[in-house]
């Protein structure tokens, strides 16, 4: 395990535990500090009468801590992984103690059984779980098809009326909608209906436009699903997928039909969206250095419930094989297998060679999904360049993309400084009102900014 | 584009209102639509513009820029530091509050003594953490950001540092607004006084009367000799003295003759000290007259030092020839008035503070009309003899005598938390790192080790504790924590943090370890704000020092 401040700032939950962990991460605190060749583990004096004993999972990362935090690593496990980043050294290669061997064992059989789990399963049981499902999506669509049918007629009402008054709608206007479709078992239609919330509505020419790509691609939604009994299934999953329709990791893991995808991948680099109140969004993309498949990974975050652990730090290569969503042209995934992090980018990924070969790229997932956003570009070759006030995105035939207005001027400014003026090679998202840079190739290897 | 502007058109407006014109769409996407069965029309108008949106999508090639693109890179001619230092800025930049600022001048010290730069990455969050930072620290970051920090301050006003201008050159100089120039000029002085005066000297004559007064007292408070012959030259011809004097003009030859009065070598200041040796009697006393006479008359004391004809506070002192002498006792160095009186230091200073003729009585008691003059004189000459005679003496450094040199001298004071003597602060600033140790050990009452205000003087000596002292402070703050005596500054942490000599750590850690516990309630201010600031100040000088030795 090789891992920079930077990588055990990203595993933090929050900017305070690392603060914290940083001020314990000195050697004098530590009463051990040992390793293994599938663990570290030590002992620091905390609060009560027996020091607080901490242990991290170095091949599949994980920790353990037996202070009483809730959070997941605790500051304690920062703390131990600071300090091995500092000093490794110093680590004691010692046999594991029973409550280490024992720990690391119990996660290594647990991942066995819940495969072996699956396989187990008679064809009887299999029919049963099957049949179960198919209730209660039957049960479901008859939901969904009256939010579906309720969503026509009001996007219909509003077209009926103008959206000139948009801007003077109050937020809840657009939150009811949106609660009724979650009552009608359809979150994702819940989204597509608060979009409408976060249009910008300072400027007039752009809130217009993107109104209209809004009710453009919903009603689009809409229309498909209606006659989506018409088409693939591979398609009638992907609408499935954008109305909200849930699918359990643990099934599609077991599903012999789901997408998997063994490859070391790149985590190019991740956002945090504050949806509203109630719901926090964590995106993470990964690009495959052999296979060039793209995909997201996304974690979400309630009042009542952390975001799941997801072990990806930025610009660091994970060897690991991931399942997909299903959908017509899979981008969604969850971490199947994680096997270990890699200091070096072995393959070189394959870069778009400017704005126009990346167009046709766009315009080839938009044939199969026309709703498909939040995709990834490495473009080979281009730079940051001031353009009538604003800064764009230019390749070498001066061809340019306008940056997403949600990127932060810090960070740009961090990229003009890396970039140095020059032409660079860069990896970016595609979002509704521009591209998204979030990190620079340079000689083989890959800064997150 | 036209087909979505009108369909933009038929939706702000509402179908009820404004028809879709399909005539209007592209041709594709009406034939499109001719296949296809509607509902009602806003069905029709909402497949239209479905189909008319897409269609103009991929359509849609990236626009094209017509600027030059950047043809030249910044190019920086000092490297940056090492991806082992990276990780130290990273460690300064995770602590709070002081600590990390005076860790990241230590930081950017080593930096500067190397001629490299802090990693680009560091650049922006370093640019917007400096701008809250003192003008020394900002100055330090100017020199370490290299041309692409530079460059982003130019472009980026929100990014720019107040010292932005002071290190452009000469530039500033020559544009800059005035207190910029002052900046520059006292920057320059410190590196290369001769330079500086002959920068001066290339728009003297256009500079106005204020901001000649200003030049005079920065050269007044950064003096030597090499700057005689340019102020001798001004008392010649420019400052020479004349009957309707205006105030400014006077003001700005007073200042002249303060600076002459410390250059031994000057006309005047030989000429002063002849003339002073006439007034010392035979039991080496300056036996100033009552009345005037030929030196001691306001004429003389307006012509020759720009002085007021008669004392300006009479609260202060109880004669015009007190006032006169409390300017020549200001500016002449200690060690002429020595040699003038005959004696020691000691003897010297009480001649001047104990004498009744150089006191005045307020409230039944005797007060020198002499210490505000003597401090400043410590201060301007930082005469160690004088500064360790003063701080031997508690009624030298006693409150009322410093609030009248502070109300006297306009002097730049700290804010203080602590109950603390700030004459004692004062004095203490001036003094050698041995001296200042030396001093502090030897104070009997073990609460200073808490008083923040009297360790942070430290700052001026730049560099560490020696580990003496560090050890001697580390026991008698542990023995105090332990008996619960006093009132502990959690501040003080901090300074020793970033003083603390590392050569001490090994007594740090064996008392946290073998003693911690025993300090019950206040093991956890020992370990908050003792032992966890001191190990990783140390700990990030210590990396400092080892990935760049000096």
């Amino acid at each position: 395990m090789n891992l920079s401040l930077e990588h055990i700032e990203q595993l933090a939950p929050k900017p305070s535990t690392f603060k914290a962990g940083n001020k314990l991460s000195s050697s004098a605190h530590w009463q051990l500090r040992a390793k293994s060749e599938r663990s570290i583990w030590g002992e620091i004096k905390g609060s009560g009468s027996k020091p607080y004993h901490v242990q991290i999972d170095t091949v599949n990362f994980a920790s353990k801590c037996s202070c009483p935090s809730r959070q997941f690593p605790c500051k304690h496990a920062i703390a131990i992984l600071l300090l091995y980043a500092k000093e490794a050294d110093s680590f004691q290669a010692i046999e594991e103690p029973k409550l280490v061997s024992d720990w690391l064992d119990k996660r290594q059989s647990r991942a066995k059984k819940i495969e072996q789990e699956e396989k187990e399963l008679t064809e009887e049981e299999l029919q049963k779980k099957q049949d179960g499902k198919a209730k209660r999506d039957g049960a479901r669509t008859k939901f969904v098809d009256s939010g579906v049918e309720e969503l026509s007629l009001w996007l219909k009402d509003m077209i009926r009326l103008g959206i000139l008054n948009l801007p003077a709608k109050d937020a809840s206007f657009f939150e009811q909608v949106a609660s009724r479709m979650v009552d009608a078992k359809a979150p994702g239609l819940a989204g597509w209906v608060k979009g409408f919330n976060k249009l910008n509505y300072t400027d007039a020419s752009k809130w217009q436009e993107q109104a209209l790509e809004l009710i453009a691609k919903l009603y689009l939604l809409l229309q498909a699903y209606e006659q989506s009994q018409q088409l693939d299934s591979a398609t009638q999953l992907t609408i499935k997928s954008l109305l909200g329709w849930t699918f359990k990791t643990k099934d599609l893991a077991s599903d012999e039909n789901t997408k998997t995808q063994k490859d070391h991948w790149l985590v190019l680099g991740s956002t945090t969206e504050v949806m509203d109140e109630t719901l926090t969004t964590h995106r993470t993309w990964l690009h495959g250095l052999k296979s060039n498949q793209s995909a997201i990974i996304l974690a979400f975050e309630t009042k009542f419930s952390e975001a799941a652990l997801l072990n990806l730090v930025n610009g660091s290569i994970v060897e690991a094989e991931l399942a997909f969503y299903p959908s017509i042209n899979p981008h969604r995934a969850f971490v199947k297998r994680q096997k270990m992090l890699h200091d070096q980018m072995e393959d070189t990924p394959i870069f778009y060679s400017n704005w126009l070969a990346q167009h046709d790229a766009k315009l080839k997932y938009l044939q199969t999904n026309p709703w498909s956003n939040n995709r990834t570009y490495l473009m080979r070759n281009i730079r940051f360049v001031e353009y009538n006030g604003n800064w764009v995105i230019c390749d070498e035939d001066k061809h340019y993309q306008t940056i997403s207005f949600s990127f932060p001027v810090d960070t740009l400014l961090s990229f003009l400084i890396f970039s140095n003026n020059k032409a660079c090679n860069l990896a970016v998202v595609e979002k509704i009102d521009g591209f998204y840079p979030l990190g620079i190739f340079e000689n083989d290897q890959y800064t997150c900014l | 584009m036209k087909s979505l502007q009108h369909l933009k058109e038929v939706a702000l407006l509402g179908t009820d209102k404004k028809a879709l014109d399909e005539n209007l769409l592209a041709e594709e996407v009406q034939s499109l639509l001719k296949n296809q069965k509607f509902k009602d029309q806003e069905d029709r108008f909402l497949k239209a513009l479905g189909l008319q949106y897409f269609y103009d999508k991929a359509g849609k090639i990236p626009p094209k820029f017509t600027g030059e693109l950047p043809k030249s890179s910044i190019e920086e001619k000092q490297m940056a530091a090492s991806a082992e230092m990276a990780q130290v800025l990273k460690r300064i930049l995770l602590i709070d509050g002081q600590l990390k600022e005076l860790l990241l001048c230590d930081y950017m010290d080593a930096l500067i003594e190397q001629s490299k730069l802090i990693p680009s990455q560091f650049i922006i969050p370093l640019l917007k953490y400096g701008k809250k930072c003192q003008l020394d620290t900002q100055h330090k970051l100017y020199q370490v950001v290299g041309n692409k920090g530079q460059w982003i301050m130019k472009q980026f006003d929100n990014y720019s540092l107040k010292t932005v201008l002071k290190v452009q050159g000469d530039d500033v100089w020559l544009h800059g607004i005035a207190k910029q120039r002052k900046e520059y000029f006292e920057h320059r002085r410190k590196k290369d006084i001769e330079k500086a005066n002959q920068l001066l000297a290339s728009t003297w004559t256009e500079e106005s009367i204020r901001e000649k007064l200003s030049f005079l007292s920065i050269i007044k408070l950064t003096l030597h000799e090499k700057d005689q012959a340019f102020l001798e030259g001004l008392l010649k011809k420019e400052f020479a003295y004349h009957a309707k004097e205006k105030k400014m003009t006077k003001a700005c030859r007073k200042t002249i003759v303060e600076c002459l009065l410390g250059l031994p070598t000057s006309k005047l200041f030989k000429q002063t000290i002849k003339q002073l040796k006439k007034y010392v009697n035979r039991k080496n006393e300056l036996a100033i007259p009552e009345k005037e006479d030929k030196f001691w008359n306001a004429a003389n004391m307006v012509a020759t030092y720009a002085l007021e004809e008669e004392n300006e506070d009479i609260g202060q002192f109880k004669s015009d020839q007190l006032y006169w002498l409390s300017f020549f006792v200001e500016n002449i160095p200690i060690k002429f008035w020595k040699e003038l009186l005959s004696r020691d230091i000691k003897e010297t200073l009480d001649h001047f503070l104990n004498d009744r003729q150089f006191q005045l009585k307020v409230d039944g008691k005797y007060v020198s009309n002499l210490l505000p003059s003597v401090y400043a004189l410590a201060f301007q000459h930082k005469e160690l003899e004088l500064l360790m005679e003063l701080l031997k003496h508690p009624n030298y450094t006693s409150d009322e005598a410093v609030n009248s040199l502070i109300k006297q001298h306009k002097l730049v004071v700290p804010s203080s938390t602590d109950t603390y003597n700030l004459g004692e602060q004062l004095l203490l600033e001036a003094l050698n790192p041995a001296n200042w140790e030396e001093y502090l050990l030897a104070i009997i009452k073990a609460e200073w080790v808490y008083n923040y205000n009297m360790l942070s003087t430290w700052k001026s000596q730049n560099g560490e504790w020696s580990i003496e002292f560090s050890n001697a402070w580390i026991n008698k703050i542990y023995r105090l924590l332990k008996l619960k005596t006093g009132t502990p500054n959690y501040r003080v942490g901090i300074l020793a943090a970033h003083y603390f000599n590392s050569g001490s750590l090994d007594l740090l850690k064996a008392i946290n370890e073998k003693k911690g516990e025993a300090l019950g309630r206040s093991q956890k201010f020992w370990k908050e704000y003792i032992f966890g600031p001191i190990l990783e100040g140390a700990e990030i000088r210590a990396l400092i020092k080892q990935n760049m030795p000096t």
